[in-house]
């Protein structure tokens, strides 16, 4: 979201041809009260609810929740008439170098709130958090506060350090839609792995509480099986890459099956939503999550301070693995593809949960290209690339059968990358099922972060070097 | 119907075409030699998307950009109709713009906000007229061979600008 309001700084139009990424410090350096408003704004325009235009046979947030949870839209984007002005974003005009926007009393609508702008799928949320990003931007945070272990940030760093604390290291002002701690649930980190293994049954690849509290009281509505048929869906769609040119010879794809697949995938994760859960959840954690997406999209004033650049030819995560060796922390070494699988695969589980895909005909663009370019055939190629290489389950490799505590494997494969419990990520038969059963990103993890204030902080400035 | 233009529908378990066969073993036998014989002969093609299968492509590509995605990998490919038409309210008849001219259009398409098709009008650069205007929610622009490659929001007229 925040990625997004970066690329209409620069192209409030959207009309221009530079695929990006943008520039994130006219982002960060723009007032927080403006960025919350906006937030504000965004989530009361519905996102993905107005889509229905499209002829959609499923809209997985409910509109009714979102109209319901939303400001009053005399609270939201009308002037007070009480002298205190106007309570919108005032986010209307294209930033000017790293200067953002000033603030307009009596603004239009807001960049981005004109037609429906969607926020990205929960999925985005839990992949850039697996990458370890927030407990590294937590800590440069702190140490910018507290001391001088790292060296003295520049002003726009220190807007972006300003605004990223109010935003998301506090709680929300007080009816915010971003709310979501409270005395009932009041660890926010906890709260996110709660939403993550409900949707997705899957936990962060990084320790989290003693006792896994954000498992207590889900019941048995955990979407375990979503693992299970990420993985055959994209099994399916290579078996029909690989076979759409046939010109003679058996044709094994089951364009029936695949669209199958996808209306299981959709149903399951529309049935975590019903009612309206999980909206506020889904919209506030993604768009957090992009945040800090964005400081690492490109060389921001943040990533030059502790030196981290990648130039035009790195990628989101050599920057954060330069930040994260300044201040201790090791990332998992899949770290790239986590952060290229949160962009695609947001929205192909949006259109799946759109149900796009569950007839045989719609199924067949997971695969068809058309003799020129397919963007969804594209994206899903990429996408099962990155799969392979992040999860190292062997998904063109179609002698392997995984079915996590399930079934066995049906072919010996090549080193297995170990999970967290040291236990192959493609399982051995009939192991029982582990307290934690997917570890996407199976291999090395973070290591643990040096919070303990009795250990004296580096003379040096810089971290300790975990790499 | 499973399996592409170019190969046979074997190995989904599915009899694909059941009506049209014959129950005479011979004449499948010829038939299926006969298709055989036909697909050596021919030069593989690509496999092409129908028009439905098109429309769904734009619609990605529409839903990718709304979620800031223009190109971020692979190739760019916009759907997005920006800035977004408006109608224009006129004496006796309302004109949808479309803002500058669209390289390739040939017809538009008028949905409501429940995705049913109201009109399918040619496209003109200076504005279409509309028969429901107060109905229309999404504008698809089509090529001349139908197939939509932009689709747009309507918006009121004091929303022209920013997108």
């Amino acid at each position: 979201m925040f990625r997004t309001l970066a690329r209409l700084y620069a192209d409030p139009t959207l009309t221009g041809t530079n695929p990006g990424p943008f520039p994130g410090d006219p982002v960060f350096t723009t007032h927080p009260i403006q960025l919350s408003r906006w937030l504000e704004q965004v989530f009361a325009s519905g996102g993905v609810t107005q889509l229905p235009p499209l002829g959609l046979e499923a809209v997985p947030i409910n509109a009714e929740a979102v109209r319901r949870l939303r400001l009053p839209a005399g609270l939201r984007d009308r002037t007070l008439e009480i002298g205190t002005g106007t309570l919108e974003s005032g986010i209307t005009t294209a930033a000017v170098s790293t200067d953002p926007p000033g603030f307009d009393p009596n603004p239009p609508p807001a960049l981005g709130t004109t037609a429906p702008l969607v926020w990205d799928h929960l999925i985005y949320a839990y992949l850039v958090e697996s990458t370890g990003i927030l407990p590294v931007f937590g800590e440069v945070i702190r140490r910018f506060s507290v001391g001088e272990t790292l060296e003295a940030p520049s002003v726009l760093t220190l807007a972006w350090a300003r605004a990223t604390e109010e935003l998301f290291f506090r709680d929300p002002p007080l009816f915010h839609i971003g709310g979501l701690t409270s005395q009932l649930r009041p660890d926010a980190a906890v709260n996110r792995r709660n939403a993550y293994w409900r949707m997705f049954g899957w936990d962060l690849p990084h320790p989290g509480p003693e006792g896994q509290p954000w498992k207590r009281d889900v019941g048995a509505a955990a979407n375990t099986r979503f693992l299970e048929l990420v993985d055959e869906l994209l099994r399916q769609v290579w078996l029909g890459f690989e076979n759409q040119n046939n010109s003679s010879g058996a044709n094994p794809t089951d364009d029936t099956y695949l669209g199958y697949l996808c209306q299981t995938l959709g149903e399951m994760l529309r049935m975590r939503r019903r009612g309206g859960m999980l909206t506020r959840e889904e919209f506030s954690y993604v768009t957090m999550l992009s945040w800090f997406h964005l400081t690492v999209e490109t060389d921001t004033a943040v990533v030059q301070d502790l030196r981290a650049t990648a130039n035009t030819a790195g990628n989101a995560a050599d920057r954060l693995a330069g930040m994260a060796s300044r201040v201790g922390v090791t990332l998992p070494r899949q770290a790239r593809e986590l952060f290229d699988l949160a962009d695609l695969l947001s929205p192909i589980l949006w259109f799946i949960e759109l149900g796009r895909f569950n007839s045989a005909a719609q199924a067949r663009t997971l695969y068809l290209t058309s003799g020129g370019s397919n963007p969804i055939a594209d994206d899903m190629l990429r996408l099962i690339d990155l799969w392979q290489s992040a999860t190292g389950r062997r998904v063109k490799d179609l002698s392997v059968v995984d079915r996590t505590g399930v079934t066995a494997k049906a072919a010996p494969r090549a080193a297995a990358p170990a999970g967290d419990s040291g236990r192959p990520a493609s399982g051995a038969a009939a192991a029982p099922r582990p307290v934690q059963p997917t570890r996407l990103p199976a291999g090395p993890t973070l290591s643990t972060i040096p919070l303990n204030p009795a250990q004296p902080a580096p003379a040096n400035g810089s971290g300790a070097k975990a790499r | 119907m499973s399996g592409t233009d170019s190969t046979p529908d074997a190995g989904n378990g599915r009899p694909a075409d059941s009506d049209r066969r014959s129950d005479d073993g011979a004449t499948r036998l010829a038939e299926a030699l006969i298709a055989q014989l036909e697909r050596i002969g021919t030069p593989t093609r690509a496999p092409v998307l129908t028009g439905a299968q098109a429309r769904l492509e734009t619609h990605y590509a529409l839903l990718s950009n709304l979620l800031g995605n223009f190109g971020r990998h692979g190739t760019a490919r916009d759907a997005l109709l920006s800035p977004p038409p408006t109608l224009e309210r006129l004496k006796t008849v309302t004109k949808l713009q479309l803002g500058p001219a669209i390289p390739g259009a040939s017809t538009v398409t008028t949905y409501d906000a429940a995705g049913r098709r109201l009109e399918h009008l040619p496209y003109a650069a200076s504005g279409i007229n509309v028969q429901q205007p107060d109905a229309i929610v999404t504008v698809e622009v089509e090529d001349s061979h139908g197939v939509p490659f932009l689709v747009g929001f309507v918006t009121e007229p004091t929303d022209v600008g920013p997108y």
